[in-house]
């Protein structure tokens, strides 16, 4: 996953300043880019001294859509965190975030997520393939929602729940022993541990980006790029994921 | 002033009044000195309560004993002080009467013991000489008139026998014969013996009468000056002894009033223990309130000056903020009308190229006498093609998105995330929530027959927890894991309840 992760940020990068849409660079955003480039040392050193772990990425612009990227083995999806999917981090995680704003007090104007999804869920077109250098495709939010799915359920929230089901099945069991009339009741399956045998879910591995942008935030806006957080999500049976 | 800032007055005020009573009557300064140090005595226990009752201590209990305890350390010393004065300055009557008493009776002590024995000796000795001096003196005296009454009788016998009276007229027996016979002659020498002896005795005893008068006048002085002495001592001791109403005296006179009555011991007690509290006011008062006015005051202006110091720095960063956007914009109108002059001799250079361009190519149409169809721009017949112009808002499309404040603001834990739940431990749910509200309402039925059933509150406590539950899990359907665990609960606890109600509690 961390082979995938360096490859999806130089992949970023390098495809965004090749087909960025940075057609004229004026004086001042150059002066900016520098300034940007400038700071990144000691935005690091400050997230550093407050205990975390931030890699400054480069200059590329901002992408004002959510964006593919198709990758060798797996495809990748950025776009800037505005879903309710985006939000649930686990808590490590969000300590760590938590930190760097709190302690730090580095405070990013934008985020981006990137999602890894399996190859086939997303069809890029035929253009953009290896051949020209995985350009990325401009994908809207719907296409990010479906190809991207749920957030996985917690590995011990699933283990709670099924084991609090078999246990008040034996518990309804017993009633229906006791009382017929509870009979009514037994005899359902678990919801849970009936997809026990299900594929892997895929989609498992989020990063989080903290951009800065050179000025205004709009689209092909130079900014730099930090890898904030990532992490893997637990693999589970499919049909645990969360809503 | 709340009741927090009079708790913290009384006992300022108190500990002035004990102060100055015990200093002016106890330690004898005089009122202004009492007053000015009882004065600032009271400050320091008013700086020490209000310093109580303002500070925030910790929420940790050793941190509000450590607090709480100094003062009500500092108070019992304080009280245990000035509870003494103030306890003397009350009983200040029937203390001088018993030091009045124990002065005489330590007074004639001490003269029996000390004074008596240093002087009575010699004195003694010394009146017992004068005594015997005059014993002495008187003998000589009385010898002396014993003589001179032996010469007079002598004198009368040799009168009589002159005379020649025999046994008459207080005459012894004589011859009986006129005239200056041999018996006459006996009777003169008897007289001259006599006269004799009495020539010696008034001799010895003026002799004695010198002397000895001189002894006894210089015993005498000696006497009066140990008289003098004694008294002098008497009186020093007597002076000592009746301005000796110190604090020790004082308070010897108070332990044998206490001895005497044991009803004083016991207001003497109590008045300590009334001073003690007085002074402890602060300190229970701070311990008796959970969440004191002062605290609560303190936290209103600390968050005020939070407030008010982020509302500073908000505005210093906007200023800030504002200025740096000045001075961009600044720059960038200036790059811009550098921009604007690189792009008009840009522009110029180009229309000069091109002027140029079309010089020479007129020239060489010229010359080679082609046609002038095709205008140059210069001229009026020229007309400029159009040129490809970005539309209004393309490339400068907004990005919406959330910065990492928003973001982490926005976030949930990944390990509180809800699950469903298990349609088994739904129904586990449901069926113990059931069972629950029907026992509540059972014992609601029964309660005017059974006034007291135990644990009826538990079951309306676990009534309404499984309630709020199902409201939050929406109908046991699905939450996190402590929803679950919660939802297992209910359902054995709705299964056990009634049992334990029937069993126990009826």
């Amino acid at each position: 996953m961390n082979t995938s992760k360096d490859r999806l940020n130089r992949t970023v990068i390098v495809n965004e300043t090749r087909v960025g849409t940075l057609e004229v660079v004026p004086a001042h955003a150059t002066r900016r880019e520098a300034a940007l480039e400038r700071g990144a040392t000691r935005i690091v050193s400050r997230a550093g001294q407050a205990g975390v772990t931030v890699s400054y990425l480069g200059i590329a612009p901002l992408p004002a859509e959510p964006r593919a990227y198709s990758g060798p083995r797996t495809d990748w999806v950025l776009s800037p965190a505005r879903r309710l999917s985006d939000a649930i981090i686990p808590q490590q995680q969000r300590q760590a975030l938590r930190l760097l704003l709190d302690r730090a007090g580095i405070d990013f104007p934008l985020v981006y997520v990137a999602h890894e999804i399996p190859k086939g869920r997303l069809v890029f077109p035929a253009s953009s393939g290896e051949a020209r250098g995985y350009q990325p495709v401009v994908i809207d939010d719907a296409t990010v929602a479906r190809v991207v799915g749920s957030v996985p359920l917690h590995p011990e929230t699933v283990a709670v729940a099924e084991r609090l089901g078999r246990r008040s099945q034996l518990l309804i069991g017993v009633l229906s022993k006791a009382l017929p009339v509870a009979g009514v009741v037994v005899a359902a399956p678990f919801v849970l541990a009936g997809a026990a045998l299900g594929a892997l879910a895929a989609g498992l591995d989020p990063i989080v980006f903290g951009v800065i942008p050179a000025g205004r935030p709009v689209d092909g806006q130079p900014a730099a790029w930090y890898a904030l957080a990532s992490w893997d999500w637990p693999y589970l049976p499919q049909g645990t994921e969360g809503g | 002033m709340s009741g927090r800032g009079i708790a913290a007055l009384i006992p300022a005020l108190f500990a002035c009044l004990a102060a100055t009573a015990a200093f002016r009557y106890a330690y004898m300064l005089s009122l202004p000195a009492a007053a000015a140090v009882g004065g600032a005595w009271g400050l320091i226990v008013l700086m020490f309560d209000l310093s109580l009752m303002s500070a925030a201590p910790g929420r940790s209990a050793a941190s509000r004993i450590m607090t709480l305890g100094s003062r009500a350390l500092v108070s019992v010393l304080a009280a245990i002080t000035f509870a003494g004065p103030l306890v003397l300055f009350m009983f200040g009557e029937d203390i001088g009467i018993q030091v009045k008493a124990d002065q005489q009776t330590e007074l004639a002590a001490y003269n029996r013991a000390d004074i008596a024995p240093k002087y009575a000796p010699a004195i003694s000795a010394d009146m017992a000489d004068i005594a015997e001096y005059q014993k002495q003196m008187s003998g000589a005296s009385t010898d002396v008139a014993a003589l001179r009454m032996k010469v007079q009788n002598a004198r009368v016998q040799v009168a009589c026998e002159a005379g020649g009276v025999s046994q008459d007229a207080g005459c012894e027996r004589g011859s009986g014969r006129v005239g200056h016979g041999p018996v006459y002659q006996v009777r003169l020498t008897e007289l001259r013996n006599a006269q004799a002896d009495l020539a010696a005795a008034s001799a010895h005893a003026t002799y004695l009468g010198r002397a000895l008068g001189t002894q006894i006048g210089s015993l005498r002085s000696a006497v009066k000056v140990l008289q003098r002495d004694e008294r002098a001592e008497y009186t020093a001791a007597r002076a000592r002894y009746l301005r000796d109403s110190g604090l020790i005296a004082r308070w010897r006179a108070l332990a044998e009033l206490e001895k005497a009555d044991p009803g004083i011991r016991t207001d003497v007690d109590l008045l300590g223990l009334l001073i003690i509290t007085v002074d402890l006011t602060a300190v229970l008062s701070k311990i008796s309130s959970s969440t004191p006015s002062y605290d609560r005051v303190l936290e209103a202006e600390r968050k005020k000056i939070v407030l008010n110091s982020a509302m500073a720095e908000e505005d210093t960063d906007a200023e800030h903020v504002l200025k740096r956007a000045e001075r961009d914009a600044r720059s960038d109108i200036h790059q811009a009308t550098l921009d604007a002059h690189v792009d008009v001799a840009m522009e110029e250079s180009r229309a000069w190229a091109e002027v140029q361009k079309w010089r020479i190519r007129a020239r060489a149409r010229e010359d080679m006498g082609a046609d002038y169809s095709d205008a140059p721009p210069w001229t009026p017949e020229w007309q400029e093609p159009p040129r490809p112009r970005r539309e209004r808002g393309q490339g400068w499309k907004a990005v919406h998105g959330q910065s990492l404040s928003q973001f982490i603001r926005g976030s949930r834990p990944h390990e509180r995330m809800a699950a469903p739940m298990a349609p088994a431990l739904a129904r586990a749910a449901w069926i113990g929530l059931s069972l629950t509200a029907v026992l509540a309402a059972f014992l609601v039925l029964v309660r005017p027959a059974h006034h007291a059933i135990t644990g009826a509150w538990v079951v309306a406590a676990v009534l309404a927890a499984g309630a709020a539950l199902a409201l939050y899990s929406r109908g046991f359907t699905r939450g996190p894991s402590w929803a679950h665990r919660a939802a297992f609960g209910t359902a054995v606890l709705g299964l056990a309840l009634p049992a334990l109600i029937f069993v126990h509690g009826i």
